[in-house]
């Protein structure tokens, strides 16, 4: 990888490892990261029609599957959560994990594509661990740790490598520029976001300033007890079709 | 190795709706949305909601133009 | 020409997808079982491909898409509040004005979008509707009193019904609204005990038998009881109508102390454990008061001799065994998925006999409504991954096996046939051991379910023996083949199955019946004539945090994740190599 993307991770891992919070926030990532790519393996090994590939993706899985207990379990090791953070880490685990989806990798693209992706997604993380590995940025339990991760990971890079080349008559090259050039995209499409949800968060703001606390009076919660159902006058196949 | 799976396989066939149609949707959900404050009595809650739903669509149609929206945002 | 009604739920709470034909469901399922991300709300596209699949038809062939509730009068309802809650609720407005704006309220866009259905072949039931018609037109009653109770609908929290199989109607009699609900009383304490809302009510539900209820006095001061069958909430304890993160107030603590810490230790017997069990356990007995007068007014107002139940608060398997010794009622029918995903069922039932005027009727008979897999798929993928099995040759031999196998201590995970609708494994997806000693409950809380290690295992038991061991009242016992419901354990045999007796000797057992479930029930048999005893510990067939297994990789994956001893699957045999 470039020099400069490999200082930068450095300069920025440095930050990362020596301050409580980005710390815990960093490996808390990683186990989100790990527990989304768990799910897109298990869903590439329950749909894949090949069968070498299908045993690969289902263990990579659950490589990611450990991981991600692993990074978790470190985190919390590390840190003291505040109530609602601790709230909300439960919630996280025991809910979507953060990961709210509608189609998984495989069910976006064909073979090929997703061999690909993930090859530079797992190159991209050796990549990133392998700084925090060799400059020895983490505490000692965590680095053991990572090693071991690193290990695996570099094993991934090397299965989806072999897979690419074999299945034969693919222009390598524009596989993995198509993927460079979707990946960043993807991270475009990640700010453009995080600045949409800043920006309507501003608008509502005002929104809410502007237009319901002037209404506060007229508002008003239900008393409670039993009360009749409100009458509707609409046919019975008008209400039915309607989502008011 | 079998043959090489495509995203088709394993997805429901969605349906292509025209700009207009989907427009005609949305506009009348507007309506139902409407209708149902005026059924029962929620004047007050006109202005609010007519607010609200103009920042949807305008949420809405920036969706479409994903790749552009960081400029439209601001550009707000 | 067959007429086929889809019904759905998503957006809140478990997605799931349910496909009548003339009436009858042919598939029934989940989104969280294919999507594997646990209470999954996002549209249930995966699951409808494949109740379409299953049923070899398309979009196309649908004569009608049901929804199970009014998105905009959810949405009118959540503005009024925002609006009385000011200023106080503006984090509350940014977040759901978010999600509502680009996307709840865009709701018929998608159905159209996503499901290539078009736009006058959807319909909108209503939440509470949809509650109570899951439990009515489910149910083998010709007529019924229905109590739909949940966290809320659009404004609903808790509603009456009178439910005609001949008229194919029910009829809404009288409601209470949101905020005063008892699902989101039973949820503010669930977070006040430190877990997760939606998800920690179960746990509460475990936690209530190892304390004393000490604090009812102070828990009433939470509600009040109308003279006219009816309750209000008094708000001053609670938060949620404008919070989003913490859903008690300062008073709640001021009343019942400090909030227990997310994820810490839970011993019984220790002065702050037994301090929070007790809470619960009061909160349960208020719980408990409330829901009975809610039904002592049920019928007081209609006067039947069924009562039906649905929403979320009838997951409240502890309640509904004092419903059906205490309520007035001679019958009881609960529904199975007696939460959102119950509304996906409720909506098309709804639409199949009051709209589309279906005459067929519909009884809930089996849960084994979801996706199967022949053994031929199994082995194909047994194959593919290159992992070692045996394969026994037919059920009937696994069976056998596996008896042996649960005698001998092992803990095994269960996997046959379709998957189980609703969130009880039944059999299906299972994981099975002897009951018999203590440590066996330990052994699976600690080392296959990764359990907070409180939690009390399940027992399934042989119909015709059931009892022998527990004490069951008759108008409960329908609901029992759906593990709806606890019921003590008979003294005599607590000593014999301590892994699935509560420490109040209670136990939230299933009967298990040869005509709806032969081969479980064979299992069962071959067990009670190797040990003497027809129960075995049955609890779900996945690791913590994640939904029920659903095909065999997930199995085959939890079985690698986890200290199982086996997998039988579908008449083979896979154990983990290191």
């Amino acid at each position: 990888m470039g020099l400069l993307r490999q200082r930068l991770l450095h300069a920025l891992g440095m930050v990362s490892w020596n301050v409580s919070s980005r710390r815990t926030r960093l490996l808390q990532n990683f186990s989100q990261v790990e527990r989304g790519s768990y799910y897109d393996m298990l869903a590439a090994a329950e749909l894949t029609q090949s069968g070498p590939l299908r045993r690969e993706y289902f263990f990579h899985a659950l490589d990611e599957g450990r991981h991600a207990v692993l990074f978790r379990a470190r985190a919390k090791a590390l840190a003291t959560l505040s109530r609602d953070e601790a709230a909300l880490d439960e919630a996280g685990y025991l809910g979507d994990h953060g990961i709210v989806t509608e189609s998984y990798l495989f069910e976006q693209m064909d073979e090929p594509t997703f061999l690909a992706f993930v090859t530079l997604s797992e190159t991209d993380a050796v990549e990133q661990f392998r700084v925090y590995v060799d400059k020895e940025l983490p505490d000692e339990e965590t680095l053991v740790m990572l090693r071991d991760i690193l290990q695996d990971e570099e094993n991934h890079v090397t299965y989806t490598l072999d897979a690419l080349k074999s299945l034969g008559n693919q222009d390598m090259s524009k596989l993995f520029r198509d993927m460079r050039w979707k990946l960043r995209k993807e991270a475009w499409l990640r700010f453009a976001n995080v600045i949409g949800l800043k920006v309507s968060g501003i608008w509502l703001g005002l929104i809410y300033l502007l237009v319901v606390t002037p209404f506060r009076l007229f508002g008003r919660l239900s008393k409670g007890g039993w009360r009749a159902p409100a009458p509707d006058s609409r046919s019975a196949i008008a209400q039915a079709r309607s989502p008011a | 190795m079998s043959e090489i799976a495509t995203p088709e396989d394993n997805k429901l066939p969605e349906r292509q709706t025209t700009r207009l149609e989907s427009s005609l949707l949305r506009l009348g959900t507007i309506g139902e949305l409407l209708a149902l404050l005026v059924r029962g009595g929620k004047w007050w809650m006109l202005p609010l909601v007519l607010v609200l739903v103009m920042l949807g669509i305008l949420l809405v149609t920036i969706q479409a133009f994903e790749a552009v929206a960081p400029f439209i945002y601001v550009a707000i | 020409m067959s007429c086929w009604v889809l019904g759905i739920s998503a957006l809140y709470h478990d997605s799931a997808a349910v496909l009548l034909r003339d009436g009858v469901v042919v598939a029934a399922a989940q989104e969280e079982r294919f999507s594997r991300i646990k209470h999954d709300r996002a549209l249930p596209t995966r699951a409808v491909k494949w109740c379409l699949d299953e049923a070899g038809i398309t979009t196309a062939d649908l004569e009608a898409l049901v929804y199970y509730e009014k998105p905009l009068k959810k949405f009118e309802r959540i503005l009024v509040t925002l609006v009385a809650t000011s200023p106080f609720s503006w984090r509350n407005f940014v977040l759901a004005m978010h999600s509502w704006l680009s996307d709840k309220l865009w709701l018929k866009n998608a159905l159209v979008s996503k499901f290539a259905i078009a736009p006058d072949r959807i319909l909108f039931s209503e939440h509470h509707l949809s509650h109570a018609a899951s439990a009515f037109f489910a149910s083998p009653f010709q007529e019924a009193d229905v109590l739909a109770i949940d966290g809320v609908g659009e404004y609903a929290t808790t509603s009456l019904w009178r439910g005609q199989q001949d008229a194919g109607t029910l009829e809404s009699i009288a409601e209470i609204h949101y905020p005063h609900s008892i699902g989101m009383l039973y949820s503010t304490l669930t977070a006040f005990l430190g877990f997760v809302v939606n998800e920690g009510e179960y746990k509460v539900m475990g936690m209530s038998p190892f304390g004393e209820p000490v604090y009812l006095d102070k828990m009433r001061q939470l509600v009040e009881f109308h003279d006219d069958g009816g309750f209000s909430l008094n708000m001053k304890y609670f938060a949620f109508t404008h919070h989003s993160t913490t859903p008690y107030s300062p008073k709640l603590i001021e009343l019942l102390g400090e909030p227990r810490f997310p994820g810490s230790d839970f011993t019984p017997g220790e002065t702050n454990s037994q301090h929070y069990a007790n809470v619960a356990s009061s909160l349960q007995v208020l719980t408990e008061e409330l829901l009975l007068h809610l039904v002592k007014h049920a019928h007081k107002t209609l006067g039947g001799k069924n009562l039906c139940l649905a929403g979320g608060v009838a997951l409240n398997s502890v309640a509904n065994q004092r419903i059906a010794r205490e309520s007035p009622y001679e019958n009881l029918w609960i529904q199975p998925a007696a939460g959102d995903a119950g509304g996906a069922l409720g909506a098309a039932l709804w639409a199949w006999r009051s709209i589309l005027k279906g005459e067929d009727r519909y009884t809930l008979e089996r849960c084994d409504l979801g996706r199967s897999w022949q053994r031929d798929e199994v082995r194909g993928i047994l194959n593919d991954l290159g992992i070692e099995f045996e394969d026994l040759g037919s059920i009937e031999n696994a069976v056998q096996r596996a008896a042996d196998e649960l005698a001998a201590g092992g803990v095994i995970g269960w996997f046959q046939g379709r998957f189980e609708w609703g969130p009880r494994a039944l059999g299906h997806r299972s994981i099975l051991a002897d009951p018999r000693t203590e440590e066996m409950r330990d052994r699976v809380n600690a080392r296959i379910k990764f359990r907070e290690a409180f939690r009390p295992f399940a027992p399934a038991v042989l119909v015709e023996h059931a009892d022998d061991w527990f004490d069951i009242p008759d108008a409960l016992r329908p609901s029992m083949h759906y593990m709806m419901a606890t019921v003590p354990v008979l003294e005599e045999k607590r000593a014999e199955i301590p892994a699935t007796t509560h420490v109040d000797g209670s136990a939230r057992a299933q009967l298990v019946d040869k005509d709806k479930q032969p081969v479980f029930h064979q299992l069962l048999s071959e067990f009670h004539q190797r040990t003497g005893v027809p129960v075995l510990l049955n609890t779900s067939f996945n690791l913590r945090g994640e939904p029920i297994v659903s095909g065999p990789i997930d199995a085959i994956a939890t079985l690698l994740r986890s200290e199982l001893d086996a997998l039988y699957i579908e008449g083979f045999r896979v154990v983990r190599v290191d």
